[in-house]
């Protein structure tokens, strides 16, 4: 693991701007951000200036735009990012990071498949990116409830990725669940391939049964109620075959081979 | 401005001081420990707790809750790998003592004596969050009392006793723990409190109960190290939603003297230097010339 970058800034917002049914896309300026950031890791970010609410957020960084500005993917549907949403181009937020450990980028994988479901597909922008950049074969496999609530198949689709889409309704692509299709996407091209896994934890828990049958390396982004964001609260932990580990701080990418799935 | 202040002979270069569990290494990346009076890591037990299930956290009106259970990676852990990070990087250290047992209390105690760098001791009989050994102490005086007796009895520092706000009378409690030869108190420990989780129709934290901290309990705390400090004449440290220098100092009029800052940090990592910074300004604006000219001013 390299040394990490965490720092604590007021990062000027370029735009904050609604892209999808309550999904927030927000960039800011920083090019101490975009060069250290890694794909899979946040920003904890305080959302208001009072007592309420409370807590910092933590927020998926989405991707780079250039090199002096951090895109952010949020979905407003509480307070916090509520209070988030409403922040307008030229104010500032307050964020510690970037945060967290980050996915395995590493161009020994000839495929890299990306299981998006919901805002899970926030830090896999990111990471689609970052494979791209090394020339790899980025499958992007998103699921959402209906077709509204699907966002960022344009940039996905721009990046070079192949994408397929399931919805539960079937309002757009395949109706059913995301990882329905993961098999034969395994399957279907050379190997080495690794799976990366974002979104609700049934979701990472197949994608993670499903890697493991195909012996394929698997990476997931867990989440849990954060308080510090930075492992000294010891709010975040989530079972593993360590025992307890932090999200914030050894996550919140865990090798899906370790997490203990719980219920 | 003469910041300094001696908790029962603790030295300490100014009152603010972060509390248990909520001040960890990385901290040190945003903020400079050096600069705070004292830093008390989370307790350590005699051996390795791995704590609660999750969720651990949840956040409330203007606090949180949490339900940690004392996960900690045992003594030997913290003095050989933690505690000399902590001192190189110019922290005072205040080591925090939990226990199952009033065995365990000594056996960590005991430890936690034979090693250079630790200024102070602060015994937690006052964690909500565990079935043995927190709050089931710190609500009965006279097994408070036994556990800082024998911490006493062992100890070559200074030793706080940590009070819980869950109790009919904490002046009980005080003044039991002051007969037992504690050299100071320091409350208040997190305040018993409960949420449901609405969308899943179940409570919010995996233990079901929690302890509730943050700007929503400090009337409580407040409250408490009033009366502490009526009760008692060893020093008081007063904890329990101090988030800016204003409460701080309310606190001490109160009859602190010294203050915890703890959920705080998690909302503003500066917050200790801030309080500091502020307290200073206080001071030279109200013609003071030393901090401990505070403590108790507001007495009736």
């Amino acid at each position: 693991m390299t040394e990490r970058h965490l720092t604590q800034d007021k990062l000027e917002i370029i735009s904050n701007k609604v892209v999808g049914d309550r999904f927030y896309r927000l960039t800011v300026r920083s090019h101490s951000w975009a060069k250290t950031a890694r794909p899979g890791q946040f920003a904890h970010i305080r959302v208001g200036t009072g007592l309420e609410p409370l807590l910092r957020r933590p927020i998926s960084i989405h991707g780079l735009d250039d090199r002096d500005a951090v895109a952010f993917l949020y979905q407003a549907k509480g307070a916090g990012t509520a209070a988030l949403a409403a922040m307008r181009a030229g104010e500032a937020v307050d964020a510690i990071g970037p945060a967290g450990n980050g996915f395995t980028v590493d161009a020994r994988y000839k495929r890299t498949i990306l299981v998006g479901g919901g805002i899970g597909v926030a830090p896999l922008m990111f990471l689609a990116q970052a494979y791209r950049a090394k020339g790899t074969a980025v499958t992007v496999l998103l699921g959402a409830r209906s077709k509204d609530c699907l966002t960022c198949l344009a940039d996905f689709k721009s990046l070079g990725c192949q994408v397929t889409v399931t919805t539960d309704d079937g309002s757009e692509g395949h109706r059913g669940y995301v990882t329905d299709i993961l098999e034969q996407q395994i399957s279907a091209g050379p190997g080495p391939v690794a799976v990366f896994a974002c979104g609700p934890t049934v979701m990472m828990r197949r994608a993670a049964t499903i890697a493991a049958l195909y012996d394929v390396h698997c990476e997931v982004s867990l989440e849990e109620r954060m308080a510090c964001g930075i492992g000294a609260c010891l709010g975040c932990a989530v079972m593993t075959t360590a025992g307890y580990r932090r999200v914030c701080a050894d996550g919140p990418v865990f090798s899906a081979e370790e997490v203990v799935w719980i219920g | 401005m003469n910041l300094d202040t001696d908790i029962a002979g603790i030295k300490l270069k100014n009152p603010v001081i972060m509390a248990s569990g909520t001040f960890g290494l990385d901290y040190a990346r945003l903020t400079d420990p050096a600069r705070l009076g004292a830093v008390i890591p989370k307790s350590v037990t005699f051996e390795a707790r791995s704590g609660n299930p999750a969720p651990r956290v949840w956040e409330t009106t203007a606090g949180m809750l949490n339900s940690i259970g004392l996960e900690n990676r045992g003594v030997t852990y913290f003095v050989e790998e933690e505690l000399p990070l902590w001192l190189s990087l110019g922290a005072t250290v205040i080591a925090s003592i939990a226990g199952e047992t009033i065995e365990e209390f000594v056996r960590v105690a005991e430890v936690l004596s034979e090693v250079e760098g630790i200024s102070g001791l602060e015994i937690n009989v006052s964690c909500p969050n565990v079935d043995r050994g927190g709050i089931q102490f710190g609500c009965r005086p006279r097994l408070a009392a036994d556990v800082t007796t024998a911490v006493k009895n062992i100890a070559n520092k200074p030793v706080i006793v940590k009070l819980t706000p869950n109790v009919t009378s904490v002046t009980e409690v005080a003044k039991a723990v002051e007969a037992a030869g504690a050299d100071a108190v320091s409350l208040i420990n997190t305040v018993l409190g409960l949420a449901i989780d609405i969308a899943a129709e179940k409570p919010a934290l995996g233990r079901v109960v929690g302890g509730l901290s943050g700007p929503a309990i400090k009337p409580i705390a407040l409250r408490l190290v009033y009366e502490a400090a009526g009760a008692v004449d060893i020093p008081v440290i007063g904890l329990g939603g101090i988030t800016t220098s204003s409460d701080a100092i309310e606190f001490m009029l109160a009859g602190a003297a010294a203050i915890q800052i703890g959920t705080a940090t998690f909302v503003e990592p500066k917050t200790g230097e801030k309080v500091v910074a502020g307290i200073d300004a206080y001071l030279r604006e109200h013609n003071y010339d030393n901090v401990t000219q505070l403590i108790g001013k507001a007495r009736l």
